[in-house]
């Protein structure tokens, strides 16, 4: 479970890093975009037996985008750099203020209107999943189906939220 | 455990970082299954953006519903037919591939051109053109990205502002890179393979590869298969022996092969109107943009040109190179009319 472990005490910095890349828009969405390619270009440049990133790939991502997003930010705004990982935080938090109340309220309503949509069982597995915290293991156990079928169904239900709210982005 | 990781490679890219993304939240991968996940994410820009979206879908999902008693939604009915096919990722040199299909007018002349060259070779009967080497220009045009299969079944794609001369001989099967890029799936054939550029030439053994033809050098990648690189005509030389995976830049005047660290199948990224570049000179970048668009990047000076940079952006975006460039405080960038000039600062 180590990686899970590492997955929960990052969180909440890749919380507010997302919302940095995703969230642009305007003027930013260019460099946003230039973000997630320099994401990629930097996995790449790595070799293949690069233990770090064997070791924990999805820790190492999100490393390598907390640094470029520290990059990115002292090349915005001319700040001095940032060492710390809180005060990096602190920086990509101000960019949440970009979406209003109004706007996160309708996406809400449009995932709710998505799961309500969902086949029985898909949407049993989503509420089970988001509402009441079940992990998929028990979900598996509480259902009698296999974890990778669970998982199935979180990512069909996944799929139909992002759908709904790219009908409203217009993407 | 396995069938997990087998199973992430069906379905759209998108769903693929959520098969990924939840299996990283279970914990506990496997050797196997994080390296298979490292391999995912380094195949596209596309991964990375699938996994991280992934993320952020569950997120937000996780917001839009509060811990409450399920049983309120429980027996709500409205089946959803709320899935579509989404794009998927598509093989080189997959069979169908959309929007490169779309024939030009130039390329239906080319076409009935090409069907009236046939009617004629079977009047004069097939053996006489098997001994008649044949030659063709095959151009694509500034913007265009061309998708041609040549007499021997050998596939060829032609990046914008590109341009092959092919002789179909009796002995050999040669093809000239006159400009630009061009990637082959060489067809089996008892004839050898060879692509000319300039003094260069590259001899196939039953592969797939890219060759560009740049400022100051040649390019070369192996997607698979092996290829050899010769120089010369008459005291021929041979420059390398490439295996798949290995990029190598070959200098146009000295002839000196030096080796690049960069995954051969991103080179084919502009089959998908991608510009990708890794630590690269700018000017090369820039003619790499300028093979697509009408907008043309100038690099106004040596010292700009020389510097180097990595992106991998969309071939038409190039407000997006204009914003990439604008906040490297190396340069300067101003756009006038259709120009953008870049300076160093």
């Amino acid at each position: 479970m180590k990686s899970a472990r590492i997955w929960e005490q990052g969180y909440e910095l890749r919380r507010r890093l997302l919302r940095g890349f995703f969230l642009r828009r305007g003027s930013h969405a260019d460099d946003a975009e230039d973000l997630a390619q320099e994401v990629y270009l930097r996995l790449l440049r790595r070799s293949d037996d690069d233990a770090e990133a064997i070791a924990n790939p999805e820790g190492y991502l999100f490393a390598v985008a907390a640094n470029l997003a520290r990059e990115h930010a002292r090349t915005q705004s001319a700040r001095p750099p940032l060492d710390d990982v809180d005060l990096l935080a602190e920086v990509l938090k101000s960019e949440e203020d970009i979406e209003g109340e109004f706007e996160q309220v309708q996406r809400w309503s449009d995932i709710r209107g998505a799961i309500a949509r969902l086949p029985a069982t898909t949407r049993r597995v989503m509420e089970l999943h988001y509402r009441e915290g079940v992990e998929c293991l028990q979900i598996s156990a509480q259902l009698d189906v296999s974890v990778h079928m669970v998982r199935k169904h979180i990512g069909k239900g996944l799929e139909a939220c992002r759908q709904a709210l790219g009908t409203r982005e217009g993407a | 455990m396995n069938s997990d990781t087998t199973d992430c490679m069906n379905g759209s890219v998108a769903e693929q970082g959520v098969q990924w993304f939840l299996i990283n939240r279970d914990g506990a991968l496997s050797d196997v299954q994080r390296r298979a996940f490292l391999a995912w994410l380094r195949r596209s820009p596309e991964h990375v953006r699938a996994y991280l979206r992934a993320l952020d879908l569950h997120r937000q999902v996780g917001e839009a519903m509060p811990a409450a008693s399920s049983d309120l939604l429980e027996g709500m009915l409205a089946e959803a037919g709320a899935r579509r096919p989404t794009a998927k990722v598509v093989p080189l040199f997959a069979k169908n591939v959309a929007g490169n299909a779309v024939p030009t007018r130039r390329g239906r002349r080319r076409w009935a051109a090409l069907a009236a060259a046939a009617c004629v070779v079977l009047v004069l009967g097939a053996s006489l053109s098997r001994l008649w080497p044949q030659e063709q220009v095959l151009t694509a045009g500034h913007g265009e990205l061309r998708e041609l299969v040549l007499a021997d079944r050998t596939q060829v794609r032609l990046n914008a502002d590109s341009a092959i001369r092919v002789r179909m001989g009796w002995i050999g099967r040669q093809v000239e890179l006159l400009r630009g890029e061009a990637s082959f799936d060489v067809a089996p054939d008892r004839r050898a393979f060879e692509v000319q550029v300039g003094e260069l030439r590259v001899r196939d053994i039953g592969t797939v590869f890219d060759v560009s033809r740049r400022l100051q050098n040649t390019r070369i990648g192996v997607v698979s298969g092996e290829v050899e690189v010769w120089r010369g005509d008459s005291d021929q030389q041979r420059l390398a022996r490439l295996v798949a995976g290995r990029v190598v830049l070959v200098d146009n005047d000295t002839g000196a092969v030096q080796p690049l660290d960069m995954p051969a199948s991103m080179l084919l990224d502009w089959q998908h109107r991608k510009v990708s570049f890794l630590d690269e000179r700018l000017d090369e970048v820039a003619a790499a943009f300028n093979r697509h668009n009408r907008v043309q990047v100038v690099i106004e000076d040596d010292a700009a040109a020389a510097m180097r940079l990595s992106g991998s952006l969309d071939a038409d975006r190039i407000v997006a190179l204009q914003a990439f460039l604008a906040r490297d405080p190396r340069f300067k960038v101003q756009r006038r009319g259709d120009t953008v000039h870049v300076h160093s600062r």
